[in-house]
């Protein structure tokens, strides 16, 4: 099933690079002990409950900022299923975060202002960002380093008030971090 | 089947044995249906327990395992240990790789302590010596990651078999004392009312009491067997009373008809020799005075009537001397005389009476007498000569054509002789089955042929 994917024009070649690096490192995506940030948002996302209510249609959201290198990781993906959707890949400009209608949302190290957080605030939206801090500044899950004692990182408050749930095996792997 | 051993045996033992086979056979098979179905129930229930804790370690452990996280693996793993029956768990990916492993005390040094090699993608089980492998799918977002596998301890289902395989001895105890006390009752309840059965038509075959009467017990099959033996032998007595009575009355009415008949044959033997005697007497005085009358002259046609009255006469007194033979015979005062008298002579004798009877048939008389015999006997002639006279008579009376021949053979020894005299003749014969009938008294062979002749 072919699924539409808006990529900024101007960032191709730079997305094409980022992705033929992807697969000179031998990176893959799998199950078991995700490492790619693609493969981590989307186990993240497994474990994941979003209201009933919300409706983005049939396939499963996953928005990225259109000038994120990380986008590449992300292509060969596409299709894969979600809490029973196939994912579809979009790329949003900054100031459309919040505004357009994602499912979640992966932004690597540097991306993930603030700003943009802000603008997301209280909605359904399964926020994933590598960025240090990500979770004490209101992100949802905080993708720690791999050297880390814990993989993931959350804040209790910020899940406590946020519309998503996180299932108790994911919780149980990740860390805590004060909002 | 053939089995002459079961056939000589008791009723009350094939009884007792039929019970307590059955009822021993009945109750362990029971026993064994039932031990059967606990342990395979506790089984399932064992596996489905555990099954459930397999399940929710598997949910616990997916997310670990989808990020690498061994040590909430790990941890999730060893939470089993409080779990009874768990000897052994693994997580193994979707690979097949091995990811996290919880081994207790209680598995023993010789076993396996790898996971057993079974499909991953969905639920199975494999049994181990002394164990169970049970392996669930680890199912995220409806994509197997993975599998979670316990090896489940089957010490106490063991030890719940070998309670019962204890147990069988002591069910099968029980089941003989229930079975040997039933079937004693039962046997006993049957057998002795058929002793006493037997017992009393024992009694009633050897002494003929039909006077005895069994009691009747109960009124079932044996109840109603009591009462028709009672019955049957009252009946028995009563026709053997009637019996006597009508046996007695009979021979009595017998014996006053015999002795009627006897009394009757009596008086008439007795007024036949009376009249016999009585006849004779004149019948000599006449033809004494015939003999006299035709030794004087007179005419031809006279003496013509005298010797017809003569002829006439000497008939008559035959006939009147068989009739007072016979009445000697049957008043059993017939007695043969011993007296010289000469077969050869006595047979010719016969043979000339009959000559012109015979010559008028044109009959040829042939006398075959056996040369080595003597001629000359003590003995009664007279009654020779007679049975001879009538069976020559009779061969002349039946017979149309041809011969009648009279043959004396025989042999004499120490001044005893055995004779053979036969007649015969070339007439009509006499049918076979008429044969046993001709020495009757008033019998002959055919009917139509008296007519005839």
């Amino acid at each position: 099933m072919l699924v539409p994917i808006r990529i900024d024009r101007g960032r191709e070649p730079l997305r094409c690079l980022l992705g033929a690096l992807a697969v000179m490192l031998g990176l893959s995506p799998g199950v078991a002990a995700a490492t790619e940030p693609a493969d981590t948002v989307i186990a993240i996302a497994r474990f994941t409950v979003w209201p009933d209510d919300i409706d983005y249609g049939l396939s499963f959201r996953m928005c990225l900022r259109h000038d994120d290198p990380a986008i590449a990781s992300f292509l060969d993906h596409r299709g894969t299923m979600i809490q029973g959707r196939p994912m579809s890949l979009h790329s949003v400009k900054p100031s459309r975060f919040g505004a357009e209608p994602c499912h979640a949302a992966f932004f690597s190290s540097g991306l993930a202002d603030r700003a943009i957080i802000q603008k997301i605030g209280r909605r359904p939206v399964l926020t994933v960002s590598a960025q240090p801090g990500f979770a004490r500044a209101g992100g949802v899950v905080e993708i720690a380093d791999p050297d880390a004692e814990d993989r993931l990182v959350v804040s209790d408050a910020t899940l406590g008030r946020h519309p998503l749930q996180l299932r108790a095996p994911l919780l149980e792997v990740a860390g805590r971090v004060a909002e | 089947m053939n089995l002459p051993f079961i056939g000589r045996l008791p009723v009350r033992w094939k009884i007792t044995g039929a019970i307590m086979a059955t009822t021993v056979v009945v109750l362990m098979g029971a026993y064994t249906g039932f031990v059967i179905l606990d342990t395979t129930t506790f089984r399932q229930e064992l596996l489905r327990d555990r099954k459930g804790f397999a399940e929710t370690t598997a949910s616990n452990v997916a997310a670990a395992l989808s990020f690498g996280d061994q040590e909430t693996i790990d941890s999730n793993l060893a939470r089993l240990a409080s779990v009874s029956d768990v000897q052994a768990a693994y997580v193994i990916d979707d690979l097949g790789s091995l990811r996290g492993t919880f081994r207790s005390n209680l598995v023993p040094p010789d076993e396996v302590r790898e996971p057993v090699s079974l499909p991953v993608g969905q639920e199975a089980g494999a049994p181990l010596r002394g164990a169970f492998a049970i392996q669930t799918p680890i199912i995220v977002d409806d994509e197997v990651i993975g599998a979670l596998q316990m090896r489940i301890s089957s010490e106490r289902l063991q030890q719940r078999i070998e309670h019962y395989r204890r147990l069988a001895g002591i069910v099968l105890l029980f089941a003989f004392a229930v079975a040997w006390i039933l079937a004693r009752v039962v046997a006993s309840m049957v057998t002795t009312q058929v002793a006493r059965l037997n017992n009393a038509v024992t009694h009633v075959r050897e002494e003929r009491d039909y006077g005895l009467r069994v009691p009747v017990v109960g009124r079932d099959e044996l109840g109603r067997l009591a009462e028709n033996f009672n019955a049957m032998i009252g009946e028995i007595a009563q026709r053997d009373a009637t019996l006597e009575e009508t046996v007695q009355e009979r021979t009595e009415q017998l014996f006053l008809t015999t002795e009627k008949a006897k009394a009757a044959s009596r008086a008439k033997s007795e007024f036949l020799a009376n009249m016999s005697h009585e006849i004779r007497t004149p019948m000599n005085g006449m033809l004494g005075m015939t003999e006299l009358l035709l030794k004087t002259e007179m005419s031809a046609r006279q003496r013509d009537l005298a010797n017809v009255i003569m002829s006439s006469g000497a008939s008559l007194v035959t006939i009147i001397n068989d009739i007072l033979d016979f009445s000697k015979i049957e008043a059993g005062k017939f007695q043969l005389i011993d007296a010289p008298f000469n077969l050869r002579e006595a047979i010719e004798d016969v043979m000339c009476i009959v000559a012109s009877s015979a010559e008028e048939k044109g009959l040829e008389l042939i006398v075959r007498y056996d040369p080595a015999l003597p001629e000359g006997y003590i003995g009664d002639g007279g009654r020779i000569r007679q049975v001879i006279t009538n069976l020559v008579g009779n061969a002349v009376k039946f017979t149309e054509g041809g011969s009648i021949r009279v043959d004396v053979e025989g042999h004499a020894q120490g001044g005893h002789a055995k004779l053979r005299i036969g007649v015969t003749d070339t007439g009509i014969g006499i049918a076979k089955d008429k044969l046993e009938r001709i020495f009757e008294k008033f019998e002959q062979g055919d009917g139509s042929s008296v007519k005839k002749y």
